[in-house]
């Protein structure tokens, strides 16, 4: 057990931040992230990221990637690139899950498609998963694929979804099976944004920036070849994926900028009383205790499923962010509330956190259950 | 970054379990018989060993408490290789920060160790001196005698607050460790309304909130511990120092009264979790320490 970065890790994260500071525009991190996921700022942040080889550097290396075999490398461009407010936008989602979930499933001509794009930071992608009657309860969704031929025929609707409008491709869930199988016949399909009968519209959200989206499909084909993994055999791969979602996002990283910035922001201001100090201090001490959890199931990862331990450690994610935004609010000052002011920022973002990716009451339901090993609630 | 322990200290760890278990049940007080081994068996001299040894005393520290073995192992174990090139045999203990109040092991003290404004220094006492309190959280407290002759050994005062900050957390770790294991089995095996109350949503969440709680404590003191580093320790004691008080709370309210008995004995845990959970000014100063640090020291 030790917890030092090796000569070559901390060389990394220097010369990262050198390339953020290089290629980003200044006060990104009062933004919302993902808030522009395809603005041409973003997009060619990725495409330069790319060319560095740092947007999969844990991919192997003939799918684009760069090969390591450490969980290390990925985690301190995560970890930096969210304290300095994501710039990736919806790419983020592209190396940490969905290109994985490719490599886990995909065939080769999968595999060769799509994921050399990914890693190059030409792919934009958005997730279906979310249902008008499925939340939580993704094994209530609705939305059906009937084989016809060599082609699935995709019917209903996809909720909250971000990145939508700009995508080239949906990770789409449908179900190949009988409505009340639950999540035995889920079927993963990699729908490209452009097939007729996809239509996407915005849901005004108070989010600002970020934007949700309505996805319909109305008999929209898609052909076999974009098919994931078996018909049916979907749930597998997706739980695997979402243990790289949980943790995917260090939102405690930002969450700790944040902290450093309106606490600086206050003392400069005489705002800062002994309560806003002690609060500070507690908030951050929430922050590092997130990022221990977050690389204890990175390193999980590598050896195997993490299990339940990936589910209390995004609890605990959840809890930094919060813990900061409530922080902000309390050593807020009269124009911090004016739209793209962090501390505006910082309660947009904490209110996502607890739902993006699984709410936070998934996770204590499944720490509950798996970690402490209680009873299945009735 | 390995979370892992290195086969060195998974041996070390098993050593401690070995021994633990030679020993048997746990003593009521000062577990005198126990300390004598941990010291003979070189158990507080981890932190001596190697320049990273203040981990390997936090996990043995971590071990103890959770055993609920009643010895000033934390204190020797981390605070006194600061004063100490070699163990200097007896019992020492840590002054609050004014050196009046009671402290656990305070009648066993043949050491006191004093803050004197940037630095700590270390006296000479007599035991006989020492004054016991009447007070119920488990460790037996009492206010140690007062400094006789000069001092015999000094060190900054910061460090010791760090070395003292990290073994408050482990100690509360390994007890968190305790709590917790007798809750779930609690609600695991109570059954209520025809179901075990763990069946119970609004009880699965808040038990699940315990464990982020307590993981976070336990890896929290761990890098601390690998660092060595003053904001570090005190962001580690002072979220130990909130999961210790929440535990108190919730482990009782969620045992209903069987957890204020004797004989069930979750007040082994709590109690010195609650104790903890105050000393050395508690989350508070240990949270606007860490602040000042971080936010203030430069300004």
């Amino acid at each position: 057990m030790e917890f030092g970065w090796s000569e070559e890790e901390l060389a990394f994260r220097d010369e990262l931040r050198a390339f953020i500071r290089d290629n980003l525009p200044e006060g990104w991190i009062s933004r919302v992230p993902g808030e522009e996921p395809y603005s041409e700022t973003t997009v060619e942040f990725c495409r330069r990221l790319g060319a560095k080889g740092w947007l999969a550097p844990h991919w192997p290396k003939a799918y684009g990637g760069g090969g390591d075999a450490s969980p290390w490398r990925f985690t301190i461009l995560s970890e930096e690139l969210w304290a300095h407010g994501e710039p990736r936008g919806s790419q983020y989602m592209n190396t940490n899950w969905i290109g994985p979930a490719i490599i886990a499933a995909g065939t080769n001509d999968q595999k060769q498609r799509f994921l050399p794009p990914i890693a190059a930071g030409e792919a934009l992608w958005c997730q279906g998963f979310s249902e008008p009657d499925a939340g939580s309860d993704l094994g209530a969704m609705a939305t059906t694929a009937v084989r016809d031929g060599d082609d699935y025929v995709i019917n209903g609707e996809k909720v909250w979804t971000s990145y939508a409008g700009g995508s080239h491709y949906c990770f789409l869930l449908a179900r190949t099976g009988s409505p009340n199988a639950e999540a035995e016949g889920v079927t993963i399909f990699l729908l490209p944004m452009s097939t007729p009968g996809v239509s996407v519209e915005p849901i005004p959200s108070m989010l600002d920036i970020h934007v949700i989206h309505h996805l319909r499909f109305d008999n929209a084909r898609v052909s076999l070849a974009d098919r994931l993994g078996p018909e049916g055999g979907g749930w597998p791969v997706v739980r695997e994926a979402l243990v790289n979602e949980r943790v995917g996002a260090p939102r405690h990283m930002r969450a700790a900028r944040v902290l450093d910035e309106v606490v600086q922001a206050a003392a400069a201001a005489g705002r800062l009383d002994a309560a806003g100090l002690r609060a500070a201090g507690e908030a951050r001490a929430v922050c590092l205790a997130a990022r221990g959890l977050v690389h204890k199931v990175r390193q999980m990862s590598v050896k195997g499923d993490p299990g339940a331990f990936a589910y209390l450690a995004r609890a605990a994610v959840v809890q930094a962010e919060r813990a900061v935004a409530e922080v902000a609010a309390d050593l807020a000052g009269p124009g911090d509330l004016i739209s793209g002011a962090l501390t505006d920022g910082e309660f947009r973002t904490a209110l996502i956190a607890g739902l993006g990716g699984g709410s936070y009451e998934m996770q204590l339901n499944l720490t509950a259950r798996l970690w402490l090993k209680l009873p299945k609630a009735a | 970054m390995d979370f892992e322990p290195s086969p060195a200290q998974a041996e070390t760890l098993a050593g401690l379990d070995t021994l633990l278990a030679a020993h048997g049940a746990p003593a009521q007080g000062f577990d005198a018989p126990l300390f004598a081994r941990l010291r003979a068996e070189g158990w507080l001299d981890l932190a001596r060993r190697s320049p990273a040894g203040a981990l390997d005393a936090v996990l043995a520290v971590e071990r103890l408490s959770r055993q609920v073995a009643l010895t000033p192992a934390g204190l020797h174990g981390l605070v006194l290789p600061l004063l100490f090139e070699a163990d200097p045999g007896g019992v020492a203990v840590l002054a609050d920060e004014r050196g009046e109040g009671p402290v656990p092991f305070g009648a066993e003290a043949v050491l006191v160790i004093r803050y004197e404004g940037e630095t700590a220094a270390a006296y000479r006492t007599d035991p006989s001196a020492a004054r016991a309190v009447t007070a119920n959280y488990v460790y037996p407290l009492a206010i140690p005698g007062s400094p006789v002759g000069a001092a015999v050994a000094r060190a900054p005062a910061a460090a010791v607050r760090r070395r003292h900050r990290l073994a408050l957390a482990a100690e509360a770790v390994g007890a968190l460790d305790g709590a917790l294991a007798m809750l779930t089995r609690y609600l695991t095996e109570r059954e209520q309304f025809g179901r075990p109350l763990g069946a119970f949503q609004a009880l699965q969440h808040r038990a699940a909130e315990l464990a982020v709680s307590v993981e976070g404590a336990r890896w929290l003191v761990r890098t601390a511990a690998w660092s060595d580093d003053h904001e570090d320790a005190a962001l580690a004691a002072a979220y130990a120092a909130k999961a210790a008080r929440r535990m108190a709370w919730e482990a009782h309210q969620l045992h209903g009264a069987r957890g204020f008995t004797l004989a069930y004995g979750l007040h082994r845990h709590t109690l010195r979790l609650q104790f903890l959970s105050v000393t050395a000014g508690g989350a508070g100063r240990h949270a606007t320490d860490a602040a000042r640090l971080r936010w203030l020291s430069a300004a």
